[in-house]
């Protein structure tokens, strides 16, 4: 899975399931300011796109991630 | 003679902590590795390790109660049903709130720091009672849950960390998680303490002018469906959960309602 799959992915997980407006979702919006996302839902996503890609996120990471573009860089290594 | 009192409070405060201190290394280096050696069933050897901690921290209770340290009530313990599990709910004003519900509780399920679990004084006591590490986030909801569903009490301070005096407290979302997958029968808490005392930000060392006193209200149990209307989803519910807990414990508490009056849209919810 590439970053636009996976960014797509993330923007219909955090649509469908978190009430965010899909205007509101870029890479650089922030996950707990902007779109309103907290810990719990944060850890949900965590788990969903575990399952889709198979990578899991030290939880070290985990607490250093802000924006969506933070979580496909720490899900997809550079 | 006012200052006879404060010294005599202040030098019984730091006895409290160095048997404290001793008596944890001793039952973390040498008592609960014993356990290990005699008790080779896991669930046997934390029944056994979590009635001694309950009786330990009985005793330390007891024992700053008698040095006139503090004094302290407790209250609603009829509202405990006996043989059912809850997930048990509390504010976090002081550092020995834990001390008390431990006491009151032996038998529930806590949620321990992984820097006490890794501590070497520590780890013998914490791995013999089985209680929950804080490492892994994802992981931290999974096992609360499951370890409520199957049975066990839990208990948690939903502000993560202790409460600022005069001002109004706020909850992290986890515990109404908890509350909403487990579907937990939740026994809310209402800890005070007049004058503040341990709490954060100070010392141990500074003790108050006045002798303070704990008040440890135990309110009545309440479910999801008591407190909550809105079950859109699990999300909603969750936030309405996490709300109505935090103003149900507020309203047990006369002084943190009055900041929380004084404060101005800070403490507005999100869902509103």
């Amino acid at each position: 899975m590439d970053k636009e799959e996976l960014f797509l992915k993330i923007r219909e997980i955090l649509v469908e399931q978190f009430d965010v407006e899909a205007s509101d979702i870029s890479m650089d919006a922030n996950l707990y300011e902007e779109l309103q996302i907290d810990s719990i839902d944060a850890v949900d996503l965590l788990v969903q796109l575990k399952e889709m890609t198979g990578e899991k996120i030290a939880p070290e990471k985990f607490r250093e991630v802000r924006t969506i573009g933070d979580v496909l860089n720490a899900l997809i290594p550079l | 003679m006012k200052y006879l009192d404060y010294f005599r409070r202040l030098f019984a405060t730091a006895l409290s902590f160095a048997v404290f201190g001793v008596a944890g290394l001793v039952m973390g280096l040498v008592l609960f590795p014993f356990l290990f050696v005699f008790i080779h069933d896991d669930v046997a050897r934390q029944v056994v390790a979590r009635r001694l901690i309950g009786r330990a921290f009985g005793a330390f209770v007891w024992m700053m109660k008698c040095l006139g340290v503090l004094t302290y009530e407790i209250s609603g313990q009829e509202n405990i049903e006996e043989g059912r599990n809850h997930l048990i709910v509390a504010n976090h004003p002081t550092l020995i709130d834990v001390v008390f519900l431990v006491s009151l509780f032996p038998h529930a399920d806590c949620v321990i720091k992984e820097a006490v679990i890794r501590n070497p004084f520590m780890r013998g006591t914490v791995r013999a009672a089985n209680y929950i590490a804080n490492d892994a986030f994802e992981d931290l909801l999974k096992c609360c849950v499951e370890r409520v569903k199957k049975g066990s009490s839990l208990l948690l301070f939903p502000e993560g960390t202790r409460s600022v005096p005069g001002r109004p407290i706020e909850f992290k979302p986890g515990a109404a998680a908890v509350a909403v997958r487990a579907d937990a029968c939740v026994l809310p808490i209402a800890i005070e303490c007049t004058p503040p005392f341990l709490m954060k930000e100070k010392p141990w060392y500074y003790v108050p002018p006045t002798r303070p006193h704990f008040s440890i209200r135990i309110m009545l149990p309440v479910s999801l469906y008591d407190l909550v209307q809105d079950f859109r989803n699990q999300r909603h519910a969750r936030y309405a959960m996490n709300e109505a807990l935090r103003i149900l414990i507020t309203s047990a508490l006369p002084r943190v309602q009055a900041a929380n009056e004084d404060a101005p849209a800070a403490v507005q919810s999100r869902f509103s």
